[in-house]
């Protein structure tokens, strides 16, 4: 009975993550890299889709599905369709003016039915569902694919520039506590009055990359990581969860979540969000040339 | 035309660091106070190359004078500043207004009397003044800055509207009226963003309400209402229905009039 209560559907559905096709089954998608044309001010999406599965094919070829790419945008409330063409390779391509668009834009592949199709069958359906053929209402999901998203412009802002300095008195000189809730625009970073005057004089020390930065920046990565899961991460509006999100998908860095080890730890991807800083320092100490100097650490 | 200085990255930063240092700054009637603050808080702070303000400014047709003269707080003036503010900011794409730094120089250097009159800052503790001020002055991303960033909020109220009218039976005044004096079903409808970015659901949802659904506007029923058509999205794609087949899914969402 467990195995049923985890069926989302009434009939099987191709999707990451789930068992209702078998293992030879599935839909694996590419979205190009967008291209920008200047010259009329519209961005080209496409998406191609390779399916490998008997029934959703034949539902394809007969006409009566629909490779589709859903373009949706939070930042400027903006949705859209874009249709496959109908024969092999599936490949949904379209414009779309990039005044519509800004920051985080997510492209969902799915396979749809366009017609109620009464009769759907195929062999590679889980045994569990043992009502085949079955009824699919029109425009339900036959399939479906993880999400692409990119960000419409390489958001530059620091990461640093998450936190905020505040006061508790109750801490020690020179001590420092964080405060880290999804619902406040910022991190909060307290220290004591006496600390703070003292920090406000030398903010600009590239020092405090190390001593303060460093870590408050691997506290944040191991709330992400443990506290949201991978959905509350994409969905957030939470504007210090989004700027370490960019972040981390600008430099490849991935710590994983909840429910999946990452490739790189919360310390690690801190020190490449700041630019190895402890190399940083290392040639500081030893005299050594440094190389170029990227955002993080120019402070 | 009117200039705007519109702050920079770290401009922006600094107003944040003010909310949390001295919330009391934004609600004074006179801005320069909180607009010599910043300068000097990106002065000292920022290093030497940092600097309080794009370089561009933002051209705007009009002043805000009109919204500065409100005196009473609430929702009941959105309908009518919403158009004033639409038409004294001219032309702005979702892109330009997806810009958090464009409406935070709007709210703490144009609107230093609307903001705090219009959400009633008046018996403002001063344990939650930091996060009044970030909400109402500086945050902006996605449904929230269009429920509560006070200048954002009645752009958007204007453009939703707007976006709905291409598909609705109703006019573009009567979908304003209905989303600006409707707060709870608009914040619903917001608080779904994957679906209201449809403008013919955004349109169907306004219909079905102004056509004799009046029971929709409490927020048990805007709330019932979002969560059936939610769960109706995932075994329909919305996106592939006309106008008459969306307004046929709403009506047959709505939670029934109460006795």
């Amino acid at each position: 009975m467990r195995y049923r209560a985890q069926r989302h559907y009434l009939y099987p559905v191709l999707r990451p993550g789930s068992d209702d096709y078998g293992e030879t089954a599935s839909l694996l998608t590419t979205l190009d890299e967008p291209s920008y044309n200047p010259e009329d001010g519209m961005l080209t999406i496409a998406l191609r889709f390779d399916l490998k599965e008997t029934g959703i094919h034949e539902t394809l070829r007969s006409g009566r599905a629909q490779c589709a790419a859903m373009v949706y945008c939070g930042s400027t409330l903006f949705r859209t369709r874009i249709n496959a063409t109908r024969q092999e390779p599936f490949l949904a391509t379209g414009s779309i003016p990039v005044s519509r668009l800004k920051n985080r834009v997510e492209v969902h592949p799915v396979i749809l039915a366009t017609q109620t199709i009464s009769d759907y069958s195929t062999r590679t359906a889980n045994r569990e569902y043992e009502r085949l053929p079955v009824e699919i209402n029109r425009f339900a999901p036959l399939a479906t694919d993880q999400p692409w998203h990119f960000d419409l412009e390489v958001d530059e802002t620091p990461v640093r520039s998450i936190f905020r300095i505040r006061e508790n008195d109750s801490l020690q000189d020179g001590e420092f506590d964080i405060h880290l809730d999804p619902g406040e625009s910022y991190v909060d970073l307290f220290v004591n009055q006496e600390t703070r005057e003292r920090f406000n004089s030398v903010r600009s020390d590239p020092s405090l990359v190390s001593s303060l930065y460093m870590s408050a920046v691997t506290a944040v990565l191991a709330f992400v990581k443990d506290e949201l899961d991978e959905e509350e991460r994409a969905d957030s509006e939470c504007e210090w969860v989004q700027c370490v999100q960019r972040r981390l998908h600008q430099l490849g860095v991935d710590i994983g979540g909840k429910e999946r080890p990452g490739q790189h730890s919360p310390l690690l991807a801190a020190q490449r969000i700041l630019n190895a800083p402890f190399e940083g320092m290392l040639r500081d100490l030893l005299g050594e040339e440094s190389e170029d100097i990227d955002e993080e650490t120019s402070l | 035309m009117i200039e705007l200085r519109l702050v920079s990255d770290a401009g922006f930063k600094a107003l944040g660091q003010l909310a949390a240092d001295e919330p009391g700054l934004f609600v004074q009637p006179d801005p320069e106070t909180l607009r010599k603050r910043m300068e000097v808080s990106v002065r000292d702070g920022g290093g030497p190359d940092a600097l309080p303000y794009a370089e561009t400014p933002f051209q705007m047709r009009a002043s805000l004078d009109e919204l500065n003269r409100l005196d009473k707080s609430g929702p009941g003036s959105d309908e009518i500043l919403s158009s004033v503010l639409r038409q004294a900011i001219g032309d702005l794409s979702p892109s330009q207004a997806a810009n958090p730094k464009l409406w935070a120089s709007i709210n703490c250097f144009a609107l230093s009397h609307y903001v705090p009159v219009r959400w009633d800052s008046s018996n403002l503790s001063d344990s939650a003044s930091t996060n009044f001020v970030d909400r109402h002055w500086l945050k902006y991303a996605g449904s929230e800055g269009r429920k509560w960033n006070a200048a954002a909020r009645l752009w958007w109220l204007g453009e939703m509207a707007y976006r709905a009218a291409e598909h609705s039976q109703h006019s573009y005044s009567d979908l304003l009226a209905a989303m600006a004096g409707n707060v709870n079903l608009y914040h619903q409808v917001n608080d779904r963003s994957y679906l209201s970015a449809n403008p013919q659901l955004l349109a169907a949802v306004y219909d079905v309400f102004l056509d004799g659904n009046d029971h929709l506007k409490t927020t048990r029923d805007s709330s019932d209402l979002m969560k059936a058509l939610n769960l109706r999205a995932a075994a329909m794609s919305f996106d592939f229905l006309e106008y008459h087949e969306l307004r046929q899914v709403v009506e047959e969402a709505k939670p029934p009039k109460g006795p």
